[in-house]
Order: structure tokens, then C-alpha cells, then sequence
């Protein structure tokens, strides 16, 4: 599912920032146009997808973020918004404005918002995110970024019941990108992350909050009692296999991820359609695991790769390693 | 298409000049929304060739269901925000009026917006300010889109009415002299738009049957072969098959020429893959 940055203005300076080297590379001050969107639009439809899911920077940012919304709508498709929740008053009146005059809004408009820790945050910060919780609470999905060994989730259980967000959690491990110095969990603190996160398991099921695995959690970190346990929180199956997503950038550049966006980028207006483009992309990923096996050593004979059961970690972390063979090895996959 | 032998007499509401009118076809310039209603029901169906209104914006529009089948053109300055014209999409989209705005950068951008959500848009090519590349882009996306979105005009117009490899599309903005006569409120008829406002008169309403319009057709058609005359100029520009020799007064070759040619190439594919069953 593509993602389009609407802006690479953020708001935040998260440590752990995924879009950080985008962030670098320029000032920020490009949005994308409306003939862009038009395009993607047009481009997505006729390849039968759907769904819009709006990133930045923060999104909300864009100049014409509401009227983006509402074209979105109009054309049918759903649209996610990775937000922080922190926008201005206009932004979030011309919200309002999207969910009282469209009426399938109420039902294909979602925010995903990327959490942090309050304990951890500016107070200011706080604030406003609560804010834009307390109004758009019935449309906000949860998101947790997990860039510390000592992270804590007990505000998100209490946010979800305060506010009465969605009842599910998106959880992210932090990834590195490649020829960025972001903060990231390292390979070797990984089983320490997995049994502090299914420390929390008993409050997820307390509350019926279902956790959702984002990609890059490798299943043998999980020990059989685990996975059971992780199977009725999850409410079925998890996934520990990578979903391929396609990033686009304001000035229609396109990448694999934001951990793989150093290498491989290409204008959408090179390809033909979206399958050839999605194609393109998950190519590429495939060919960092192939190449790589996965984040350990073991990864290379493991029967679940194989079974397409695990994706044996996000690739971020085997390009780093490619990356360091040869300086120019990672852009010839 | 209005054939060479019909005259159109674009003219403002009231009902004196409506009644001078007799039995003419004629578009009628509203002077504000409101008089649609009355207009329709004083112009019989057969007779009315379009409706003009003037109105700052889009997002200003709100159209009547009883207006749904009636020939509207609205004259705007600009389409204003999207989220504005929200709460009216499903009756600009159900209507059969059209949305003119000048073909400025910003309101070529808004055609492309509102032509992709079903909304029939055209973009006023004369004035000052016009975005030639932008207008290209547009074209393109206009006749290679994969997506259905309703055509923009003049596009459509042109493709429509490409024979023997011309069309001239100031017929779309009442401006094709020789078929569209124009009148003030007192009843003078003038022979284009800037006549009028000039005030160079023919005549007028009321004695209508003493004009030769048939001749004032005639040299009008004449006039129109002019450039097409002098090897200088338009004659040996490739934009002469569309562009209705606008700035043929310069007789130099002019800004629209690029995009004038890749429309004309673009109604010349269109009608080959529409041949070819493409």
C-alpha cells in the first residue's frame, strides 16, 4: 500500500525518526501538488487500490490538507493520516468541516497516530496531542514506535479509555536507515523488547485492545508460549513478514520504505502503472533477503523464512550490514 | 455545432429585450443566478441556446434540481476551495451546466481537480495571463488519461468538431463572429463582444428583419480566410487548424502556437483512434 508524503515538514523531532534522511536532504518547504495527487489518484484507482494513507513530516501541514481529504473522499478511496495529533485550530476546524459535509468520512477517514511516551515529551506537546484526542478520538488508531529498552505503554491504555480511541495499537520497532544516525533498536536487544511487550499482554487483553504488529519483529524471538499467547491477543494470526510499502515523496520520488529510502528511488512518472510499480519495489526487498537471509545468522536455513512464515527481520538492518561489505554493494541489488 | 446559416443572439434578461427577440435563437446573459429560473420559463427549449452567467466563484454556485437539464454556462473568476463546492458536488456533477474560468495557472489546476471529480469544466483561453505549458499538461492528461473524468473545453469541443482537419473553438465562448451577434440592453446589436462594449452597432433589435446578417455571415467567413492569405504569419503556423487566428492581428507568431498545435495534434489522434475503434 503506498504511502504519500504530503509535506516533509514535521512538527516533532522524534529520535528515532523514520523519515529523517528525507528530512536532511532538503528544507522541508515542498508539498505535493494537486496535480500530483490527481495523478496518484488516477494511478491507484485504475490499479485497483483504494486506499490513501497520507504521511509527512506531519501531513496536516500541507496547505491543502482538508481539501486533499476531501478529494480523496470524494473519489472513493479511504484515507489514513499518520499524524501526530499536534496541527492548528484552522486544520482541525476544516476536519470538522470534512466529517459534517461528507458522510462517508465518518467511516473511511482514520488517523494513525504515532504516540510518544508523555513522561518523555514536552508538556506543550502533550497538550495539544490530547487535545486533538479528545475531539478525534472515535477515528484515531494508536501507534507506539518502540526506540527504547525501557519503554512503557501504560498511557496508551490510558489514552485509548480516556478518549476513547480505537481499540488497537500499532507497534513499531524502531529501524536503522541506511547512512542516517537515528535511534534504533540493536538486533541484540530485540528478545528484550519482545518479553517486555508481552509483559503487557495482560492489560491489552484486560482492555480488548488488540496489538498489531508492524513488520520487523522476527518470530524466533518469540517462544512458543509466546506466540500462543500473542495469537489470542492478536485475535488471530500475527504477522511477522514485511508488507513491502512504497513511499512517495512531495516531489513524486518514490522509495521501498523510509529505512530503505537511501538507494533505489525512482520517479512514479517511470512507471507505467501501480503493479509495475509496487512490482519494482518489492523486487528490491526481495532481493536484500535473498541476498541476506535475514538479521541473524540462523536466518539462512530457517524453515519459517522459507515458509514465508518470517520475514527473518525488517531489511533495514541486513542493508546496514551489506552496506558495510562495500560502499557501493547495497545500491546494486 | 451551429452551421454557417444560424444566428445566435447572445443578449442580457429582460423581458422586453427577450420579446424584441421574436422567434431567434438566443443565449441569454443572467445578470445573477436568480434569473435562471425566469429565463427558462420565458426562452422556450428550442430556442435557448445557452444560459450565461457571471459569479465570482464555484464555491458560490448552488444550482437548482429543476435547473438540472438547462444549457448553464457559468463565467467564473476562479473555482475557489474544494471544500466549499463540497456541500454542491453531487448537483454540479448531475447538472448540465459548465464551469468556464480563465486559463490562469491556478484555475487550469482546479479544472484538472474538479474534470477528474465528474465536474464539467472549460477554461476561457483569451485573456491575459493564460499558462500555456500548464493548458499542454492539462491537455495531455485530457486526452491520455486512463481514468474517466469529464473532458475540459475546449478539448472536447475541438476533438468533437475536428472535420476536414479544423475546428474553431470561439464558437464555445459565443465568440465566433458572423454566428453570435451581441446585444446591450437597449436592443443595439453589435458584432462581437468587444463591438459591443466598443458600441459599434449593426442596428438593432426591434428592426432586426432590415439586417443583412446573412451578409455580415458571409464576410465574416471572409475575414476569418484572411491570414490564411499571406504566406506570413498564421498561414504558416500548424496552430491555424484550431486557434481561430486570435492574435492573427500581430501576424507573428504567437504564445499559443505550441500549445494550439498539440491540441490540434491531439484532436487528430483522438479522432484516429476513435476510427480505428482504439
Amino acid at each position: 500500500m503506498p504511502n504519500i508524503l504530503l509535506t516533509q515538514k514535521c512538527v516533532r523531532s522524534c529520535p528515532y525518526c523514520f523519515a529523517k534522511k528525507q528530512m536532511n536532504e532538503n528544507d522541508g518547504g515542498e508539498v505535493i501538488k494537486w496535480e500530483d495527487l490527481v495523478y496518484l489518484a488516477d494511478m491507484f484507482a485504475q490499479g485497483g487500490c483504494r486506499e490513501m494513507r497520507f504521511l509527512g513530516g506531519e501531513p496536516t501541514l500541507h496547505p491543502q490538507f482538508a481539501d486533499f481529504l476531501a478529494y480523496s473522499l470524494t473519489r472513493d478511496f479511504s484515507v489514513t493520516v499518520f499524524s501526530s495529533g499536534i496541527m492548528s485550530d484552522k486544520v482541525k476546524e476544516d476536519i470538522r468541516r470534512v466529517y459534517k459535509t461528507i458522510p462517508q468520512a465518518a467511516k473511511n477517514v482514520s488517523f494513525l497516530c504515532n504516540l510518544n511516551d508523555p513522561e518523555l515529551s514536552p508538556p506543550a506537546e502533550n497538550k495539544r496531542v490530547e487535545e486533538f484526542l479528545e475531539e478525534f478520538g472515535a477515528w484515531v488508531i494508536p501507534g507506539f514506535n518502540i526506540y527504547r529498552k525501557d519503554f512503557s505503554l501504560d498511557f496508551l491504555f490510558r489514552y485509548i479509555n480516556r478518549y476513547g480511541l480505537k481499540r488497537s495499537v500499532r507497534l513499531g520497532l524502531t529501524h536503522p536507515i541506511l547512512r542516517e544516525n537515528n535511534s534504533f533498536i540493536a538486533i541484540p536487544d530485540m528478545k528484550g523488547i519482545v518479553d517486555r511487550l508481552l509483559g503487557y499482554l495482560p492489560q491489552f487483553m484486560q482492555y480488548d485492545v488488540t496489538p498489531t504488529l508492524d513488520c520487523g519483529f522476527p518470530m524466533c524471538l518469540f517462544s512458543d508460549e509466546q506466540l500462543g499467547q500473542l495469537y489470542k491477543a492478536t485475535k488471530g494470526a500475527p504477522k511477522f513478514t514485511c508488507g513491502s510499502p512504497v513511499d512517495i515523496g512531495p516531489d513524486m520520488t518514490a522509495w521501498a520504505c523510509f529505512p530503505l529510502s537511501a538507494t533505489h528511488r525512482k520517479s512514479v512518472y517511470e512507471f507505467d502503472d501501480y503493479q509495475k510499480m509496487t512490482a519494482y519495489f518489492n523486487s528490491f526487498a526481495a532481493g536484500i533477503r535473498q541476498e541476506a537471509g535475514g538479521i541473524f545468522k540462523e536466518c539462512d536455513s530457517c524453515s519459517w523464512r522459507k515458509n514465508g512464515l518470517c520475514g527473518g527481520g525488517c531489511a533495514a538492518h541486513m542493508l546496514k550490514e551489506i552496506d558495510k561489505e562495500g560502499g557501493v554493494r547495497a545500491f546494486k541489488i | 455545432m451551429t452551421d454557417n446559416t444560424k444566428q445566435i443572439f447572445v443578449v442580457p434578461f429582460s423581458e422586453d429585450i427577450i420579446r424584441k427577440a421574436g422567434g431567434r435563437t438566443l443565449a441569454v446573459r443572467a445578470g445573477d443566478p436568480g434569473d435562471i429560473g425566469r429565463i427558462a420559463a420565458a426562452v422556450s427549449a428550442d430556442r435557448l441556446h445557452c444560459i450565461e452567467v457571471a459569479a465570482d466563484s464555484l464555491s458560490g454556485v448552488r444550482l437548482e434540481k429543476e435547473w438540472r437539464r438547462l444549457p448553464l454556462v457559468f463565467r467564473l473568476k476562479s473555482a475557489g476551495r474544494l471544500l466549499d463546492c463540497i456541500p454542491a458536488l453531487e448537483d454540479l456533477r448531475d447538472s448540465a451546466a459548465r464551469f468556464y474560468l480563465p486559463a490562469t495557472g491556478e484555475n487550469i489546476t482546479a479544472a484538472r481537480v474538479l474534470s477528474s471529480l465528474m465536474v464539467k469544466t472549460g477554461l476561457i483561453l483569451d485573456g491575459d495571463g493564460a499558462d500555456w505549458d500548464a493548458m499542454e499538461d492539462l491537455l495531455v492528461y485530457d486526452s491520455c488519461g486512463k481514468v474517466a473524468h469529464t473532458s475540459v473545453e475546449p478539448f472536447l469541443y475541438v476533438y468533437t468538431e475536428y472535420k476536414n482537419l479544423q475546428a474553431d473553438y470561439n464558437e464555445l465562448y459565443l465568440e465566433k463572429e458572423g454566428t453570435f451577434f451581441h446585444c446591450d440592453e437597449s436592443g443595439n446589436i453589435a458584432l462581437s463582444r468587444a463591438a459591443l462594449g466598443k458600441g459599434e452597432f449593426i442596428g438593432t433589435l426591434d428592426k432586426a428583419d432590415t439586417i443583412d446578417f446573412a451578409g455580415f455571415s458571409l464576410s465574416a467567413r471572409e475575414k476569418r480566410r484572411g491570414p490564411l492569405l499571406k504566406f506570413e504569419g498564421c498561414s504558416l503556423c500548424p496552430a491555424w487548424r484550431v486557434c481561430g487566428f486570435k492574435k492573427s492581428e500581430n501576424n507573428k507568431l504567437c504564445a499559443m502556437k505550441q500549445f494550439m498545435t498539440a491540441l490540434a495534434d491531439a484532436a487528430d489522434q483522438v479522432n484516429k483512434n476513435a476510427h480505428n475503434n482504439i
